[in-house]
């Protein structure tokens, strides 16, 4: 059942133009960005060598592109994740799952599921990339795995808060904005919080930092899926609540 | 002839869609099964009670019309009995299953039409009806979708986009979604809203043909509709049940005793309101009466007689019929 609806969710995605708009030009974004890294590389090369341990391709390309990557899905992801929820309800098609012999948590994960599904598709694009430049040479394989799992990890906590905050409402567009100001009020407490204060501790980007650097911390995994399955478990309440107060 | 009987059983429990089969067949079992039972449900929004203490139940092969002025309840009473809204007390059982503590089997005998069609209108006919099948729990699809297509007369549109059909396709698919699994107890909001005549006389005969193998309850503000395809009707208003009765006996409830009459050359007024048993007399035109009579009297051959006698040169006579319009403004109008 959770996959019957995942798959209905990126059918949907993709029969609707705007889908592919986005996809393309996203890829558009991050290839430029790529190109443009990958000239200031070859630019600085030279000078590069002289130093005694030099930083190699992966840290000044690849790095800098995820972390890219990850701020632009920050603003991105609510895009997706308003329709999820407000969407079916707008159209009144949430009856339609409400009557039918499921469980609210596989209404829940099935959409969760789907969009993650569709977002990997896009962000597989960074690595697949990058990895191009392994015909010239030598990539650090361990710091491009670790900024794999962490953007995967990172959008998925994403996907759980939009989805939540798309379940709060009827209308998507609030749902968006909803979304994007609790994401980017999260980014901002950690920019501009002192070094030491708690404040880093809730934003998810700062938590994606020790992954940018190719650490894989259990502490930093462990916030991601605590995230996630926070938000996924208030969405499955907040569909609940639904049948009660109507 | 024991073995036989058996099958029997078990094909026609497959056609109707029960979970649990019949047992083996006694005269008992002839009578109707009772596909869905509702007792004493209420519900209440914030402080504002709208649904009192209302207890129906629905025969297998019945078509029950829940009628109501707007505002009434039914949508809500209708979203109680398909598990889209919880009701604040009562049970609801939907072929001796409890909905509430067994919601994914009794779910599964349901077919349900809200008042907006639940279309994903970016996919295309057949996609959606796929998925529809799939979330009632249906592995197989191909031979059901294949039979409501035909059903719903959707063959023509089945790679179209859903947004791109019209309102009365649309329509079409919303129940072809609610019957593509073939559920014991369907339920439609206001199936046949903003439908042209002849797409409203199809749907109330695909209606019609439901009614004969499962139970459907239908809700409507729409008089001739219950005339039409129902079997039973019960009456809302603020959230109550008011009326109970079959759609026939419907219209004697509020039964009138009176005569359509046209003369080309009428008498005075007091002449006619003079004649024995007439209790009032309302000129309608310069020739045509409309004559109310006291009932059991035979003032319809005393009226032919007199304008045989006088030469009021009867052109017209007709016994009046209570319309299901005024019994409904009567019933609704007696409990306000």
């Amino acid at each position: 059942m959770i996959r019957l609806i995942a798959m209905r969710e990126l059918r949907s995605l993709f029969a609707m133009p705007s889908t592919w708009f986005v996809l393309a030009v996203l890829q558009f974004i991050f290839a430029w960005f790529f190109l443009a890294r990958l000239e200031a590389f070859l630019e600085i090369q030279p000078q590069l060598a002289e130093i005694a341990n030099p930083p190699g391709v992966t840290i000044t390309v690849a790095a800098p592109l995820f972390n890219t990557a990850a701020l632009l899905l920050m603003m991105l992801v609510p895009m997706f994740t308003m329709r999820l929820i407000a969407e079916e309800r707008r159209n009144q098609t949430l009856a339609l799952l409400l009557s039918s012999p499921l469980s609210d948590t596989h209404i829940v994960l099935g959409k969760f599921f789907g969009l993650l599904l569709f977002l990997l598709t896009l962000i597989i694009s960074l690595p697949l990339m990058i990895y191009t430049l392994a015909l010239g040479t030598h990539l650090d394989g361990g710091l491009l795995l670790g900024n794999s799992i962490g953007l995967v990890l990172l959008t998925a906590s994403y996907i759980a808060l939009g989805l939540y905050i798309s379940s709060l409402t009827t209308q998507p567009i609030i749902a968006a904005i909803g979304a994007l100001a609790v994401l980017a009020g999260l980014w901002l407490a950690d920019i501009g919080a002192p070094a030491d204060s708690p404040w880093h501790q809730f934003s998810p980007l700062y938590h994606f930092q020790n992954f940018n650097a190719g650490l894989l911390d259990s502490t930093d995994t462990a916030f991601f899926i605590l995230f996630t399955a926070v938000f996924l478990a208030l969405t499955v309440k907040r569909l609940h609540n639904n049948r009660i107060y109507g | 002839m024991a073995i036989q009987l058996l099958i029997r059983v078990y094909i026609l429990g497959y056609i109707q869609g029960c979970p649990q089969l019949p047992p083996p067949l006694t005269l008992s079992n002839a009578t109707p099964q009772i596909t869905l039972s509702a007792q004493n449900l209420t519900r209440s929004f914030g402080n504002q009670r709208v649904i009192h203490d209302l207890t129906l139940q629905l025969k297998r092969g019945e078509v029950l019309g829940l009628l109501g002025p707007n505002g009434a309840g039914k949508s809500t009473t209708l979203q109680m009995l398909t598990g889209c809204l919880l009701p604040g007390s009562g049970k609801i059982e939907i072929c001796g299953i409890n909905l509430r503590k067994n919601p994914m089997l009794a779910k599964a005998q349901i077919g349900y039409l809200p008042e907006a069609p639940p279309l994903y209108r970016e996919l295309n006919v057949d996609d959606y009806l796929i998925f529809a099948a799939r979330l009632r729990g249906i592995k197989d699809v191909t031979e059901p979708l294949k039979l409501v297509k035909q059903r719903c007369g959707l063959e023509s549109v089945s790679k179209k986009i859903i947004s791109m059909l019209s309102k009365g396709y649309q329509q079409r698919v919303g129940i072809a979604q609610a019957i593509i699994h073939r559920p014991a107890v369907i339920v439609l909001d206001e199936p046949t809203v903003g439908l042209d005549p002849s797409q409203i006389r199809d749907i109330r005969k695909l209606i019609r043909e439901l009614g004969d193998t499962s139970s459907v309850i239908l809700s409507t503000h729409l008089l001739n509709e219950v005339e039409s395809v129902c079997d039973r009707v019960q009456i809302m208003q603020h959230g109550k049940l008011i009326y109970s009765d079959s759609s026939l006996r419907m219209q004697d409830y509020g039964k009138v005793s009176g005569f359509l009459i046209s003369l080309r050359n009428p008498p005075a007024l007091s002449e006619l309101e003079s004649i024995d048993g007439v209790t009032s007399v309302e000129q309608m035109t310069q020739t045509q009466f409309r004559i109310l009579h006291a009932p059991e009297e035979h003032t319809g051959s005393l009226l032919l007689s007199l304008a045989a006698q006088n030469g009021w040169q009867l052109e017209q006579l007709s016994p009046l019929h209570a319309t299901l319009e005024d019994v409904f403004v009567k019933i609704t109008g007696e409990n306000s």
